[in-house]
């Protein structure tokens, strides 16, 4: 996780006053984990395998998603995590090849609620198409709704084809993410909306192009830095970007529900650009502009293709925050005026 | 026996049937152009071992067909994970629609 990141994301002006995650628990499903990792010393207060092959992370996949959320930055301080005082819970579901089945993944994310994680990061899908109507998306929802636990789903790595996130991207509580590259062009491979249900998914997008970040003992599924990192792409590496964050809103605002962090997330995002409109927007003004009226004439169904493959935006820790903070303010101020008797 | 199991989903419904398995290609295309690029004709030979399915429905007693080994009931999500060959799923769909409320084939999870 490189320190520029999180600056364009706004979260260093989070951790400027004091909001770094701590006291936040946030779980993982996916590979497992190297325990052995410094950048993941001390951060890790409970594990569970539903593999049966054991805790290891053998395919490096899950390690990474730990470091980008709550990465101590031990080698290098420019690379700390979003919310890197923030603990993390581990769940593994996978198989050595990645695979999981439906019903450990149900189990894995009752489990981690019980354990008290406040969100939960889940960076592994289906590429099957679908209405949130699962049985994954189902419990997604539940977590949500029944047990405020917000969950932070990868929007998957289907794309450009419409109607491509599968589960549990697809769940209506949960908030989808999609990746973009360093000048915030999406990139072509990121899953698209709209669900099966036609509902506007993924709900906004994240950096998830070379994201240096912690490389699990003998792995080489990225592409290695050294020793202990490696650089990693796609959605898996953009969804913990809006877990950190979400884990940085929660320490900040600790009876924000979970609805009301996605709002925010939602509603203070950054412009993110479709890579066909970026490259004719980055042409000079001028008799272009007739050319590119045109265009977007002709074009104009790329308005319904930007709303469902860029949902609202690129994430904004700092807006978030804002938003977040006015969300509470007039939703206190509603209950205040509620309590009040009223006369007659 | 038929030899194919077809499931064709539109958006809010999804209809499974049996027929052979040479009608596959042109069932899934003929839907395709009838019904636009929203259904997501799905057609493969039928699997010869059981499968797992999941399971909603409003009579528990769906459930206590031998046809149907209950694997997991999951109640606060109103669903129970069922191990079953496909035919039979399709022959209790055919004989207790009424009572099933979803029934869907288990999907694999990976990593990205």
């Amino acid at each position: 996780m490189t320190h520029g990141i999180c600056r364009r994301l706004g979260v260093t002006r989070l951790w400027a006053q004091g909001l770094t995650g701590k006291g936040v628990r946030v779980g993982i499903v996916g590979t497992g984990i190297d325990l052995s990792h410094p950048d993941l010393q001390g951060k890790i207060i409970a594990t569970k395998d539903f593999s049966t092959r054991g805790i290891q992370d053998y395919v490096g996949h899950e390690t990474a998603v730990a470091s980008i959320i709550a990465g101590r930055g031990a080698k290098n301080w420019r690379l700390r995590g979003v919310a890197y005082d923030a603990e993390l819970v581990i769940a593994k579901v996978t198989q050595d090849d990645g695979s999981a089945e439906e019903d450990v993944l149900i189990d894995a994310l009752e489990w981690l609620a019980s354990q008290g994680v406040h969100v939960i990061n889940f960076s592994i899908t289906s590429d099957c198409v679908t209405d949130g109507r699962d049985p994954v998306s189902r419990e997604v929802n539940y977590l949500s709704e029944k047990r405020e636990i917000g969950v932070v789903c990868a929007a998957g790595n289907y794309g450009p084809s419409q109607y491509s996130i599968g589960s549990p991207g697809a769940a209506e509580e949960a908030i989808t993410v999609g990746c973009v590259n360093n000048q915030d062009v999406l990139r072509l491979a990121s899953s698209r909306g709209p669900t099966l249900d036609d509902r506007v998914k993924p709900d906004c997008v994240a950096p998830g192009e070379r994201i240096l970040c912690a490389r699990a003992r003998n792995t080489t599924t990225c592409d290695i830095h050294s020793d202990h990192y490696g650089f990693f792409d796609l959605t898996s590496f953009a969804t913990p970007h809006a877990t950190g964050i979400w884990a940085l809103l929660k320490q900040a605002f600790r009876n924000a529900m979970p609805q009301q962090i996605k709002q925010a997330i939602r509603e203070s995002c950054d412009l993110a650009y479709m890579p066909f409109v970026s490259r004719i927007a980055s042409l000079p003004s001028g008799f272009l502009y007739r050319l590119q009226a045109t265009l977007k004439r002709l074009f104009s169904r790329r308005k319904f293709d930007e709303k469902y493959s860029l949902g609202y935006g690129r994430v904004n820790a700092y807006r978030a925050f804002l938003k977040l903070k006015e969300l509470m303010n007039i939703e206190g101020k509603e209950k205040v005026l509620a309590s009040k008797p009223t006369t007659t | 026996m038929p030899d194919c199991i077809y499931r064709l989903a539109i958006i809010d419904k999804s209809l499974c049937c049996i027929a052979p398995a040479h009608v596959g290609p042109c069932l899934g295309k003929g839907c395709s152009v009838a019904l636009g690029h929203n259904i997501s004709p799905q057609y493969r030979p039928a699997m010869k071992g059981k499968l797992k399915f999941w399971v909603q429905t409003k009579d528990p007693r769906v459930l206590q067909d031998t046809r149907l080994e209950l694997l997991k009931n999951y109640p606060h999500l109103g669903l129970a994970e069922v191990c079953a060959l496909e035919e039979d799923i399709v022959k209790i769909i055919l004989e207790k629609g009424a009572e099933i409320l979803h029934i869907s084939k288990a999907i694999p999870f990976h990593t990205l």
